[in-house]
């Protein structure tokens, strides 16, 4: 048996777990840049945002509906996610952590995994205060759709068998994980709009409307195993770091300290994997929905002679590379580094006539790494990096950083 | 029950019954980790003393004859890491429960909340602190400050109890 916990409106949960009063309201957080709803309340769905809705088209219903309004704080989300994927690991000898707020637990040996699903359930609410959902089922894809029911009828955890006809009749065939709005369309046009009829063809002809991805999907609609859990993460072959700006940003000095900073980021993930990149990119772009603005992207790649993890090297390649595709007179929106082939710091090969043998750099760049690691990124930055960073990102409603900023802790009254 | 496959009801050794004394569950574990964490559940069970300096040749050090165990406050603090917040306490002295305006509070959500114990509990959606008192199946929030009623906690507020204060750090 597989089960699927995913916290219910994680980023809202969040919230809601250090300000009690958003309990029963509705409440919505945007993106980067404050720009869509990315997570809703289920209070907040009632009212009829949409998921992803650009918040200046819901900014009136918003304000009628007395709907609180957040930027994200994904410093509290990721640490709210790290404490429930703990809390989780105990429930089970294998674990997949699927997403920020989705884990796939590997129940195989379990008597009665329905009893456990809700001790889950209880156990991460009372430990970390966010509410789950459970669903399980004898394949991933199965736990998923669980999941899924179990959210919609608030019953919280729920197994769905494959011989369950009387469930898979009424789950509409779009719904299923891997099927999705576009694969939906051809597969009602051939008369299979439930799940239950979509499991009663045989695999090989649902190979032909949608390969081999839709004909796995088929297979483990039906309990047989396709997809593997996934208990060790694919070390990463790239790592990209980029945001889109606060303001539409013009001027080359400004890109170079964005890149910069990026460059530097991208780098200390890298480093923290203990990965050097072969090579860099470098991208750049305008505000494609600004239809009455001049339109520009362009991305520029680089390899390295030697794999490095040296930020000072890596930035003085991001900002060539920068000048190289940068274009005067746009309004630009976004920019970002990508640090390409990522491989193992311990399978470097060194270069015949190696460049960075120099033990006093290594030494001077872990020295910078391990301030910026301890006392944050504004204790010790590269001068390329700028000190206003006017094109930073907008969060002008975050919460506070309540799990890992001591200065921006929960604050408890004596009385009331 | 059927004659043959499957699983036998009472199978197997009873649980518990092993040389740790409680339930264990299997755990995939790198191969290159195995002997790793083989000794480390040996030194749990057995609580193999740890010392101050390698195996050497020469002259022993009198230190040997000491245990060594570097102090980590963290590990004395904080019991259920994942459970653990910490919340800055302000307003009104509380100084009864040893609590004043300023003071870090570690907060554990993992611990029952009992008669006696210091507890977070949201009261009209703030948080705030407060004693807790549970007697003939009736729970009370109880402020140390006479100055404010107590507050009835019916069955249905159980949730609003957000978690249980076990350390102050006071700085001095």
């Amino acid at each position: 048996m597989i089960a699927l916990a995913d916290c219910n409106n994680f980023y809202v949960s969040c919230e809601r777990v250090f300000l009690p009063s958003l309990e029963g309201r509705p409440v919505i957080v945007l993106s980067n840049n404050d720009g869509c709803a990315v997570a809703r309340s289920n209070e907040a769905k009632a009212i009829g945002i949409p998921m992803g809705a650009p918040y200046h088209q819901v900014k009136r219903k918003c304000e009628r509906n007395g709907v609180a309004v957040f930027s994200s704080n994904y410093e509290l989300y990721g640490d709210m996610s790290r404490r429930v994927v703990s809390v989780l690991s105990h429930f089970a000898p294998g674990m997949e952590v699927y997403s920020i707020d989705e884990s796939f637990l590997d129940l195989r040996g379990v008597s009665d995994p329905l009893s456990l699903g809700k001790r889950m359930r209880e156990k991460v609410r009372k430990w970390t205060g966010i509410p789950i959902s459970v669903g399980l089922g004898r394949t991933k894809t199965l736990a998923k759709l669980a999941n899924r029911l179990a959210k919609k009828d608030g019953m919280g955890c729920l197994q769905i068998d494959e011989g369950n006809r009387s469930v898979l009749e009424r789950i509409p065939i779009e719904e299923i994980w891997g099927v999705g709005r576009r694969l939906g369309i051809r597969l009602r046009r051939v008369g299979l709009g439930d799940a239950w009829s979509f499991i009663q063809v045989p695999p090989s002809s649902v190979r032909a409307i949608g390969g081999v991805t839709l004909e796995r999907t088929r297979r483990e609609l039906a309990g047989v195993s396709c997809l593997e859990m996934e208990e060790v993460p694919q070390p990463r072959r790239n790592t990209c770091c980029s945001r889109s700006f606060g303001k539409p940003v013009t001027s080359l000095r400004e890109l170079e300290e964005a890149v910069s900073n990026y460059s530097v980021r991208a780098t200390r993930k890298a480093r923290s994997e203990g990965s050097l990149a072969c090579g860099i990119q470098v991208f750049l772009s305008t505000n494609r929905f600004r239809e009455d603005q001049p339109q520009y992207s362009n991305s520029v790649a680089l390899s390295f002679d030697e794999p490095t993890d040296d930020p000072i090297r890596i930035v003085s390649n991001a900002k060539t590379l920068l000048r190289s595709i940068y274009r005067k007179g746009y309004f630009y929106k976004k920019a970002g580094v990508v640090l390409l082939g990522l491989i193992c710091g311990r399978s470097r090969q060194s270069l015949l006539f190696e460049e960075h043998g120099d033990g006093r750099r290594q030494a001077f760049v872990e020295a910078m790494e391990e301030v910026a690691v301890r006392y944050g990124e504004t204790a010790c930055f590269l001068a390329a990096q700028g000190v206003r960073r006017s094109w930073g990102m907008r969060r002008r409603n975050r919460t506070p950083r309540y799990t890992t900023n001591w200065s921006e802790l929960p604050e408890v009254r004596f009385s009331t | 029950m059927t004659k043959r496959g499957g699983k036998r009801d009472g199978a197997g050794r009873p649980k518990g019954s092993n040389r740790y004394g409680e339930p264990t569950r299997p755990v995939r574990i790198p191969e290159s980790q195995v002997e790793r964490v083989l000794r480390f559940v040996g030194e749990r069970e057995y609580a193999l003393p740890l010392y101050a300096s390698g195996v050497s040749a020469g002259f022993p050090s009198p230190a040997d004859d000491y245990l060594e165990g570097v102090l980590d406050l963290n590990s004395h603090l904080v019991r259920e890491p994942a459970a653990t917040f910490f919340v800055r306490a302000r307003g009104d002295s509380m100084i009864d429960a040893g609590i004043h305006d300023g003071d870090l509070l570690v907060v554990d959500r993992s611990v029952e909340a009992t008669d006696g114990k210091v507890v977070i509990v949201s009261v009209n959606g703030e948080l705030t602190v407060k004693r807790l008192r549970r007697s003939k199946g009736k729970s009370w929030l109880l402020p140390e400050n006479p100055d404010y009623p107590p507050i009835a906690l019916h069955e249905e507020d159980e949730t609003h109890l957000w978690g249980v204060v076990t350390n102050v750090i006071h700085p001095l």
